[in-house]
């Protein structure tokens, strides 16, 4: 069973994902939620996720942060990071893939993007 | 502003439409003020903009119909509903509208930053600057902007 972990400050937005998330081929998956990125390395550090979801603007550590915190670490530099964010734009989606971000996706995400994006991890 | 600035159109009913219409499935038609005053109790929220300019966006959106979106999105009745799961829906939309609106309006190699949207349990009585009105199956709604570097790129 995969186990996806979703850091977004939103209910409302992580319900949404996740929907979305189990419409594509991960309605077997485990989902953790958490609200911001301090509770998401907590998580992390419990168990390693198989995916990674995560908002940048988010109150305490922000997704920008989070993603830099996971990428440093070489225990977790493979994690897979999807960034889904309302303030994307190419400039932004450049300065996180090179952050290494597996991909970055703008607000309202469909199932169709995820599916495109997710497709080699759809078992 | 009462009525959409035929320019406008464009960029702000394609960030609306857009956002609700993958959220909820629900199509967004431009719409006026007298529209909007006709529309019951409404639910307000705001997000600041802090990069490259300054503003605000505010959104006031009828119970009714956040009630609507809310259960789409939730898989629950909208008697099961709480007001704080309406209140952090308005929020999402709001965030999500914004973000949109910015990237439209913005030259592709233009970051922006937005803060965190938050609520207004009484509805602003002085306007903002520039208010436009849509429509959900009856339902009107109202986007505002205000700040005047924001409303340059209008």
């Amino acid at each position: 069973m995969k186990r996806i972990l979703i850091a977004d400050d939103s209910q409302t937005a992580i319900m949404f994902i996740r929907r979305c998330l189990e419409i594509i081929g991960f309605q077997t998956a485990e989902f953790i939620e958490v609200s911001d990125g301090q509770e998401a390395l907590a998580q992390i550090k419990e168990q390693v996720p198989d995916l990674l979801v995560t908002d940048l603007n988010m109150p305490g550590m922000d997704g920008l942060t989070l993603l830099k915190r996971v990428k440093a670490n070489p225990r977790l530099h493979v994690l897979p990071v999807l960034i889904i964010s309302s303030a994307k734009n190419p400039a932004r989606e450049k300065e996180l893939l090179d952050l290494g971000a597996l991909a970055v996706l703008g607000k309202p995400v469909s199932p169709a993007s995820l599916h495109h994006t997710l497709e080699p991890f759809i078992s | 502003m009462s009525s959409m600035d035929p320019s406008l159109i464009t960029p702000l009913l394609k960030a609306v439409a857009e956002t609700l219409e993958n959220l909820a499935f629900l199509t967004v038609t431009a719409a006026d003020a007298k529209a909007f005053e006709a529309t019951g109790e409404c639910l307000c929220a705001t997000l600041p903009v802090v990069n490259p300019v300054n503003g605000e966006f505010q959104l006031e959106m009828p119970r009714e119909l956040l009630e609507r979106i809310a259960e789409t999105v939730y898989f629950i009745p909208s008697e099961e509903l709480e007001d704080a799961t309406l209140l952090d829906t308005l929020c999402e939309i709001l965030n999500t509208i914004g973000g949109r609106i910015m990237s439209l309006l913005l030259p592709e190699d233009q970051v922006f930053n937005l803060g965190l949207p938050s609520l207004h349990e009484d509805i602003p009585t002085s306007m903002p600057d520039e208010n436009y009105f849509f429509e959900v199956e009856g339902l009107a709604f109202s986007l505002s902007i205000s700040g005047p570097s924001l409303l340059q790129l209008l």
